[in-house]
Formats: structure tokens, sequence, C-alpha cells
């Protein structure tokens, strides 16, 4: 008995079927794919019009709209059904795609040959043409390899295109069809490692939270400032302290003065236009010390001014229990050389959350100008700092010798 | 690639009210258009802080309108926040669209930003000023902007070379079937009064609108429907090119019968698929007017052809 061997390549009958049946040309085949794209893509997209409208406006609204995503998985699915049931419907009762029935060409079952297609081949042949899509369609490439210009989608269905023209396709030379078919091995190869790439990331920006929900309400609000608990007067207080401390951006001010000054309670505006005086310049800079300064009396008045001319009296006209006229009044001190004076202020504000570690380091600034001061008076803390041992205190708290 | 491509484009000396509209449209838009400066760039309620700053003055306009001019807006403009800032720079995109914001835009009171308001108000003249002055303002045809020549000059006038050229392409395929078929005269009537038809589709579907409708789209609209309803049963023949490759260029003639449905479906869809109130850069209510037409005068036109041949055979 002779054993078949299984290793050796398949032994097939390309040559004799190419001489038997009229394979269709790749340059038809191609302008009847655009004439179906032409024809079919109205009649599709007159059937999504109402989801795909719905779907813009989602994405209007919201570019992260959840909305917007199941809208868009809608259309994709009802795309590809549609898609589906078109082509199924022409290739059942016509044998062709409208391209493929303008340019004489039509589709017959093959290997076994029937009188016309049945409705699953036609529907697993238009299902597995639209999931060569997803493929980026290079399973499509494989009609320059194939002898008888077979892709997947026909293999896949048991059917063929076949022309109706006098002369047929010659079907590509060997030599054509190993470099094709081994350059679409290759691609398909990237293509997976692409896919497992792209897998991975995403893996990773889930488990690492980057799509976890941001919340709404915080949507104007700048998130340089970490207390998320923080509204209203005293967030824009606490963003006017990091600002001059230097702690935030010009652009994270500027978010929370638009929030104070377009959103409902009025009780913030002064200290917002207040803001928006830091934050220009010129004439703008002019407009908004004159907006802040419409009362005169009240404190963003009398902070403004302090900035203008430097005048001590102005800050302390200021509501000292803002944040903001503390900062200022630390550095005010500071730059008097009344670093205790400064520094009994910068403990009172270490209380406050959201100053904290900008107060620290105001805190190690002090210390080391008091250090330095009373090296230069030989190791004698200065009379300034008599009401606290502040150097002994630092030393104690830090472990310093 | 795949054009329409007429056996009798060659003996164009057949065709002269098709030329002479080819041409005409192009002068207008080489002598007019060309090279003019779209002076509104630089305003700054087009910036992206503008934008968003009209849109929340425009969220308090909102407000002080009656329910029933509210319903007249478009419904997803209702479910837009004020806090969110990147939803107000849509809203200013259709603000500066809304002919009736526009107008009492400026006398308007508003709070938040004074200083803001204020220079926002000048910005607004200003661009409102600009906006009249432009030239596709003055030839083309708005709800602000509807007199009766304007119904005309939109007809000719195009924004860009690409505007004009692929509307030439169409014109010329389209315009050389319709002249054989039927004559310069017909040719004539249909485009122009197509044009006006299209010009009503265009008005009715944008109520408020502000932006000018400029092209030949309507007309070329009207030209296609009227030659596809009055040639049923022609086949026009497309060239196809995909490489200089005998067999991968040559001709397909497809039925004139196929096209019709298929551009009027285009339409319909790509206007359903807009959200309210916002423009996609392509006036398709204009060409389903134009095809409207079109489509009752090829009727006409078969209608007459059929009792004149009766008539002949009775005679």
């Amino acid at each position: 008995m002779l054993f078949p061997d299984l290793s050796a390549p398949q032994i097939t009958t390309n040559k004799d079927n190419r001489a038997t049946i009229p394979v269709a040309f790749v340059a038809d085949r191609f302008i009847a794919l655009i004439l179906d794209f032409l024809i079919f893509s109205p009649i599709v997209s007159l059937l999504m019009a109402g989801l795909i409208r719905q779907a813009k406006t989602f994405f209007l609204i919201n570019t992260h709209s959840e909305e917007g995503l199941v809208a868009a998985a809608l259309i994709f699915l009802v795309g590809t059904i549609t898609v589906v049931l078109l082509q199924s419907v022409f290739m059942y009762y016509w044998q062709a795609t409208p391209g493929q029935f303008f340019l004489q060409m039509r589709v017959i079952s093959y290997p076994n040959y029937r009188e016309r297609l049945s409705i699953s081949q036609c529907m697993v042949r238009s299902f597995a043409w639209c999931g060569s899509f997803l493929l980026l369609g290079l399973p499509f490439l494989e009609v320059l390899s194939h002898p008888l210009r077979r892709t997947f989608h026909e293999r896949a269905s048991d059917t063929m295109v076949i022309t109706l023209k006098k002369v047929p396709d010659d079907g590509p030379e060997p030599l054509e069809q190993r470099f094709i078919a081994s350059w679409l091995r290759m691609s398909f190869l990237f293509f997976a490692l692409f896919v497992f790439v792209g897998v991975a990331k995403t893996y990773h920006s889930l488990s690492v939270g980057e799509y976890r929900e941001s919340g709404t309400a915080t949507v104007a609000m700048c998130k340089e400032i970490k207390d998320s608990e923080l509204q209203g007067a005293s967030r824009l207080d606490a963003a006017l302290s990091l600002f001059l401390l230097n702690e935030i951006t010009p652009e994270c001010l500027h978010k929370e003065a638009e929030l104070s000054l377009w959103g409902d309670p009025v009780n913030s505006q002064s200290m917002a236009y207040f803001a928006k005086y830091l934050l220009t310049e010129d004439e703008e800079h002019q407009k908004y010390l004159a907006k802040v300064c419409e009362d005169a009396t009240s404190s963003a008045c009398a902070l403004a001014q302090y900035l203008e001319d430097s005048d001590s009296k102005r800050l302390a006209q200021a509501d000292a229990s803002l944040w903001v006229t503390q900062v200022l009044r630390v550095e005010e001190k500071y730059s008097r050389r009344d670093v205790a004076g400064s520094l009994e202020l910068i403990e009172k504000l270490q209380h406050v959350n959201v100053l904290r570690s900008a107060m620290d380091k105001k805190y190690v600034r002090s210390i080391w100008a008091l250090n330095e001061r009373s090296q230069k008076k030989g190791g004698r803390q200065p009379a300034s700092a008599d009401s606290k041992p502040w150097l002994e205190d630092f030393k104690e708290k830090y472990g310093v010798q | 690639m795949i054009v329409p491509c007429p056996e009798n484009l060659k003996e164009y000396q057949r065709f002269p009210l098709t030329v002479t509209l080819a041409l005409l449209n192009v002068f207008i838009f080489v002598l007019i258009f060309n090279g003019a400066s779209p002076s509104l760039d630089n305003n700054k309620v087009l910036q992206y802080e503008g934008m968003q700053l009209t849109g929340r003055l425009y969220y308090q306009y909102l407000q002080s309108l009656s329910p029933q001019e509210l319903q007249e807006r478009p419904e997803w403009v209702h479910r837009l926040r004020s806090a969110d800032a990147d939803q107000m720079g849509v809203l200013g995109g259709y603000a500066l669209r809304d002919a009736s914001f526009l107008e009492v835009a400026s006398a308007q009171t508003y709070k938040g930003d004074a200083v803001q308001i204020d220079a926002w108000k000048e910005n607004i003249e200003t661009f409102r000023k600009e906006y009249r002055s432009q030239l596709l303002f003055r030839f083309g045809l708005s709800s602000l902007e509807k007199g009766p020549l304007s119904w005309v000059t939109y007809q000719f006038s195009h924004s860009t070379w690409m505007h004009l050229l692929s509307n030439l392409m169409f014109l010329v395929v389209i315009g050389v079937a319709v002249e054989a078929l039927a004559g310069s005269g017909v040719l004539l009537i249909v485009y122009l009064v197509g044009g006006l038809a299209g010009g009503l589709g265009f008005l009715l579907s944008q109520g408020h609108g502000t932006v000018p409708m400029v092209g030949a789209s309507a007309s070329i609209s009207a030209l296609l429907a009227f030659y596809c309803v009055a040639q049923t049963k022609a086949r026009i023949r497309y060239v196809y090119f995909i490489s200089p490759i005998e067999g991968q260029y040559g001709f397909i003639f497809l039925p004139t019968l196929m096209i019709l449905p298929l551009f009027l479906v285009v339409d319909l869809a790509n206007l359903w698929a807009t959200p309210e109130g916002l423009g996609s850069g392509v006036a398709y209510a204009a060409h389903l007017g134009g095809s409207v037409f079109g489509l009752l005068g090829g009727l006409a036109y078969r209608y007459g052809a059929r009792s004149r041949s009766r008539t002949l055979t009775e005679t």
C-alpha cells in the first residue's frame, strides 16, 4: 500500500482551470468596487442619516460622549448589516453586484458548480467581504496572487468571479504569485504585530486609569489646584494665593477667574477681576484695575493698589482673613526683613491644606535667612526673632544638628 | 478615477449657451472673487476664545427669549452647559449664524466679565460690518441678504478655484447633454429657474442662518435632474482610468435613470446627517430644491415631446 506524503506541496490543477474558466480582470473588479461604493454608499448613508446626525450631535456637545460611542457602534453595525444584505440580494437575484453587472462580470459557485448561488453562499461571501476590511483590506490583495484571482471571501463561500468578455484574464505568472503571496504573509505578520502592540498599549492605559471618568462638574476648573473640595470664593482665594506663590500657571488662574466671572454667584466678582488684573498687561491691565476699584473699599481694590504702589497701608486695608492677603503680608514682612513676622504668618498658613506645600518652601526660605543673620551676629538669634526660638524649632522638627 | 465623458463633447460649437455659461462663471470668478482677501480671518470673534465668549453671551441671550422663540433653535443648543468652555465654543459658532442674535447682539445687556464684554461688543460690530462688506455676502444668498439680484448673482459666484472647477466639470457635461436634447432656451430656463428653486430650498432649510450661499450647483442639479427624467433610457459614457496599462482604462456606459436617484439620495442623506443649525459647507437643500425643479421640468418636457410627436402623427 502506498501512503501519500502529507508534507509534500498540494498538487493543484491551476493550468487546467485557467484554460476552462473565464477569470475576471483585476482592473474590472477594481472599477466594479468603486461603482458599488458609489451606488451602495448613498443608500446606506440615507438609511443611517438619523443615526449619523445623532452621533455627530453627541460628539459636538462632548468629544468623549458615551452616547456618541454607542451611536458610532450602532452606525458600524447597521452599516455592515445593510451592506451584507444589499450585496446578498444582488448576488442571489442577479449573480453580481451592480458594479460587476455593468462591467460584465458574474459570481458563480466554484469548485462545485451550481445553477445559481445559494443564500448562505451569498451571505457568507458578503460577510467575509466586510470582515476583510477589518484586516485593512489585506485579504483583497490576494486577487493579485491567486491563480484564479480568488480572494479570502470567495474561498470562504465557494464562489468565484468570472467575466462575460470574450477574452478572459490569464491570471498571475508563477513568479508574480510567489512574490505577492510572500509579501502578503509579511504584511499579515506586521499587522499582527501592530495589533498586539495596540492591545498591549490599550491594556496598559486601562490599568493606569487613562480611561477613567474625570467628572463633569470640574470641566471648567483648574486641575493644578489639588483640593477638589474648595468651592466658590475660597477656591478663587486659593488660586490667587498659589499664583502669587508661583505654584500654578497663569492659565490655571485664568480658568478659575473665568469660572467666577461667568458663574452664577457674584460674591467673588471683584476678586475675579483682581485675578484678571494680575494676568493682563497694558491697556487691559488698566481696564481691569478700574473694574476692581469700582468699589474703592473692597479688599480686591486694596490688594491691587498695594501691588501698584507697594504701600503697606493699602495692604492693611484688605481683609486679613483672605489667604491672598496673608500671602502678600508674608512677602511684605520678609522684604522688610521682619523674618519672624513672616514666619508667624507662614505657620498659620501651613495649616491650610491647599497652601501647605508652598508655605513649606517659604518656611525653609525664612529659616535660611534667619540662620544666615544669626551667623553674621556670631550665633545669636536676631532681636526680631526673640518671640519664638524658630531655629531650634526647625532643627527639632527636621532633625538638623 | 471615473469621470463622465459624453461622446459629443468635441462639437462644442453646437452648444453655444453651455460654453457661454461656463465662461461667464469663470469670468465672474476671475474678475471679482479671485484674489479677494478674506477680511474676516483676523477678527477676534472668530478666534477660539472669541467663540467661547460669543457662546457664553449667546447662552444669556437664549435665556431672554420666549419659549416659542427658543423652540425655533435646534434641540442640541438646549443641552449645552455654560460651565463647559468647549461647549460654549460650539455654541459661539452657532451664534454667529443666527441672524436674529447678530441684529441685537451689541445692544443686549450681559452678565459676566464686563471688560471682555465691552471689547466683544466692539468686535462683533466690526465683524458685522466686515461680514456685510464681503464679496461672498454681497453676491451670495442668505437670510440676511435676499434682494432680487442676489437670487441670480449667487448662481454665477464661486468661493474658490476648486469650487468653480468642480461645478464647471458638471456644468459642461450636463449642459451639453441638455442643450443637445432640448436646445439653448430650455437650458437657460432650467439653469436660472433651477437656481431660484435651489435658493428657495436653501432659505427654507436655513431659518435664521446668516451664512451666504454661492455656486452654480443648484442650477447644475436642476439640469442633471431634467436630463435624467427627460432621457430615462439613455446611457452616459464615463471614462475610467486606473493605470496606462492596457485593460486598465476605457469607457463604461451607465444608465441616466440610475444617476438621478443616487444624486438625490446623497443630498438627502447628507442633509439629514448634518446637525441642525450647523452648515456642512455644502448647500444640500439647494441641490434638492434645484433637483425637484429639474425633475418637474423633465417630466413636463417628456409630456410636451410626447404630445408633439402625437400631433405630428395625426397630421
